[in-house]
């Protein structure tokens, strides 16, 4: 070895000590050469956003690149772009616009869209896309980043930020402005709003990612239960699976049950295998949620919340599993973050058929139903059509207009 | 690339981020505090390694005037370079050497960078990302994600104050471990090196979260302090505190070239190149002498 290192001296050292000073900042750019190339193999997830396609009046509403929203005309089994927000080239008053990404469904209020943006920017644009100050649109910058999406509740429109503050703004308004006594720059809770917020009787209920909820009434903004929920685990999500009950769970994989009108907990929690991040889907009376170990698990809750009460043992699909699933027919329509879609029979607890989209980029958005047919968007907006009674997962084609 | 990437994570990358998420939960939920601890405690593991990096640089800066007097004094380049070799080879240096330890302590470096990017979460997918490599313990999820604020400063993002840091102690780096050298080429690239490091890393900088540049502003502060140890600071009287690694080499001969083979610096047996002694400005002559050999044959 010491031959060989001599004899490669021999050939490549350079005829003076020097060099040695500049091999070793050679060696330093190296170290930052090696950190370039390898990121793509660790992979550092700047923001591209996770919203579900959106379905209103025959157009489909979906976030094809980070921060632009498409209005796509469906005909068949083919989508032509019919507007992009924002769009620099046509639009100079868009130009300034960058939302980053939107982790949200577009919300559709009377003949505007919202959306609410990684940005930190609450956007309310016209129904065909544009940004038209004067006409009713208005731009919302806030401090912290929108990750969940904001709710309209009795012309409210309520929503939280990473930096734990929870907004209520007039959304009729002109200029989308503060609904007192709510404060202008936003009411501090007890840590960062991921979990997109929840309206139930006039209760505004959120979850931080310091694993407190809590309740505040609408009207007056004053806190409605005696205690806010505590939990030791971030809350990333946050459903009312029925009148009553908040399905509350933790990054740690623990889930707990909360009475709405008290904060309390009810019953017994669940501790899943993996981190659980995604809303869960209740039919028929039975609560199906995925997690991140790939386990997919369904209870019958129309007796009140049991968790021994298992329909079937979990399933696990072998991925992480980010996206709420959806129920056609007697089939479950299922996701994992590495493209895999998995049909699974409700009654047997089975997986009938599993199909790989390969080359795909990773799915975190939720699965959303459409003509009886299970729709899925990927984080680099492939858009796929998945068809319960056949079996088969197509990817639809899209006529966009070209940057 | 698949099993390198898979040991790579599974060996480096895992334990330190679980690593830095114990730290983080031991120093009072400061995760800016998390990365300072993570980086000196990783620097000083490695020590051994940089400690055997400088010391086979500062080795080849005590022979540095032997190796100008061997430049000067022999002109073919064949001979000069066995020259050279045989001085290092006495001195017991592996030119080559100081690039070993660096080269060990590249996966140690990018994983330590890499942990604290990770556990950064920067953004909703990166915290997704994170659950690959968070041990299941309760201990380490309950404190996922971590916090980002740092006496102010939100470590997410880039920071004016981290980049004016990471321009200051990388050019105080350069300026410590800048080495005597008095070869006009390799001087010059010393005075171009300690701008453009400083610049590079400054610019480098506005485009990372400032966590990552709070790891390079301390990683950089250890490798001064290392450099210190290692070199002294001759501008404020300080003294290397290690011994030199190797002992201070033989005084070059007296005879101007080697035709007294036993004198040579290597103590190997040159081969024979001329029965006439060169000088060392001797190369065109030997040229012009081939030229005429070549006529008259």
């Amino acid at each position: 070895m010491r031959d060989l290192l001599n004899l490669r001296a021999r050939t490549v050292l350079p005829a003076y000590y020097g060099y040695v000073y500049f091999l070793r900042w050679t060696g330093l750019l190296s170290f930052i050469a090696a950190i370039v190339l390898s990121a793509s193999c660790v992979g550092f997830a700047s923001p591209k956003g996770w919203a579900p396609p959106q379905f209103e009046d025959g157009n489909v509403y979906v976030f094809l690149k980070e921060g632009k929203l498409f209005a796509l005309e469906l005909e068949e089994t083919r989508l032509t772009e019919k507007w992009r927000f924002p769009d620099k080239d046509f639009y100079p008053l868009e130009e300034d616009i960058d939302l980053k990404a939107v982790y949200g469904p577009p919300i559709f209020v009377e003949d505007f869209i919202i959306l609410a943006a990684y940005s930190g920017e609450i956007v309310k644009i016209t129904k065909d896309g544009r940004y038209e100050p004067g006409s009713g649109s208005w731009i919302l910058p806030v401090s912290g980043e929108i990750v969940g999406s904001a709710v309209v509740d009795s012309g409210r429109l309520i929503f939280g930020t990473t930096d734990g503050r929870l907004f209520v703004r007039d959304v009729d308004s002109a200029d989308g402005r503060t609904v007192p006594p709510w404060p202008v720059d936003g009411k501090q809770v007890g840590g960062p709003i991921w979990a997109s917020p929840l309206v139930v009787d006039g209760v505004v209920i959120i979850a931080t990612m310091e694993g407190t909820v809590e309740a505040f009434n609408l009207e007056t903004g004053l806190p409605v239960w005696d205690v806010p929920f505590k939990k030791d685990s971030a809350i990333a999500v946050l459903t009312l699976i029925n009148e009553n009950v908040l399905f509350v769970p933790g990054l740690g994989g623990i889930i707990d049950f909360v009475d709405v009108q008290s904060g309390q907990s009810i019953g017994q929690s669940f501790e899943a295998e993996g981190w659980v991040w995604s809303e869960p889907l209740v039919k028929g009376g039975v609560l199906y949620f995925g997690d991140f170990a790939g386990n997919l698990y369904a209870f019958d809750i129309t007796k009140g919340i049991n968790v021994e009460k298992k329909m079937w043992n979990p399933i696990n699909v072998g991925g992480k599993i980010k996206s709420t699933p959806v129920i056609i027919g007697q089939t479950l329509v299922l996701v994992t973050e590495d493209a895999e879609v998995h049909f699974i029979d409700v009654e047997k607890g089975i997986i009938t058929r599993r199909i790989v989209k390969e080359d795909t980029s990773d799915i975190f958005a939720s699965i959303v139903e459409y003509q009886s047919f299970a729709w899925i968007v990927s984080e680099n907006g492939e858009l796929f059509r998945a068809d319960p009674e056949a079996f088969n997962v197509v990817e639809v084609l899209i006529s966009k207009r070209s940057d | 690339m698949d099993l390198i990437g898979s040991v790579f994570t599974t060996i480096l990358l895992d334990p330190m981020i679980n690593f830095l998420v114990i730290l983080n939960n031991v120093l009072f939920n400061n995760y800016g505090f998390a990365i300072i601890a993570f980086t000196i405690i990783v620097r000083i593991i490695t020590f051994p390694l940089t400690l055997r990096q400088l010391n086979q640089t500062r080795a080849m800066q005590t022979l540095q005037p032997k190796i100008q007097e061997l430049q000067k004094r022999f002109s073919d380049p064949k001979r000069r370079q066995q020259e050279i070799m045989g001085a290092y080879k006495e001195a017991g240096i592996n030119p080559l050497g100081c690039l070993g330890p660096m080269v060990l302590q590249f996966p140690i470096l990018i994983a330590l960078f890499y942990s604290i990017r990770q556990t950064l979460a920067i953004s909703p997918e990166a915290l997704s990302n994170l659950y690959g490599h968070i041990y299941d313990w309760h201990f380490l999820e309950a404190s996922i994600p971590l916090g980002t604020d740092f006496f102010g400063m939100n470590m997410s993002e880039s920071s004016l104050l981290m980049v004016v840091l990471v321009g200051g102690t990388t050019w105080i780096q350069t300026r410590t471990s800048q080495t005597v050298v008095t070869d006009d080429r390799a001087r010059a690239q010393q005075q171009m090196m300690q701008w453009l490091l400083p610049v590079m890393f400054m610019f480098f900088t506005f485009s990372f979260p400032s966590g990552v540049a709070l790891y390079w502003v301390a990683t950089t502060l250890v490798s001064i302090a290392f450099n210190i140890i290692t070199y002294g600071l001759p501008v404020l009287g300080i003294k290397p505190m290690t011994a030199p690694p190797v002992a201070q080499s033989s005084p070059l001969p007296n005879n101007k070239d080697s035709s007294d083979e036993t004198s040579s610096v290597s103590g190997h047996k040159p081969r024979q190149y001329s029965t006439q002694a060169r000088k060392p400005k001797d190369a065109k002559n030997n040229k012009s002498k081939r030229k005429n050999r070549r006529r008259s044959n």
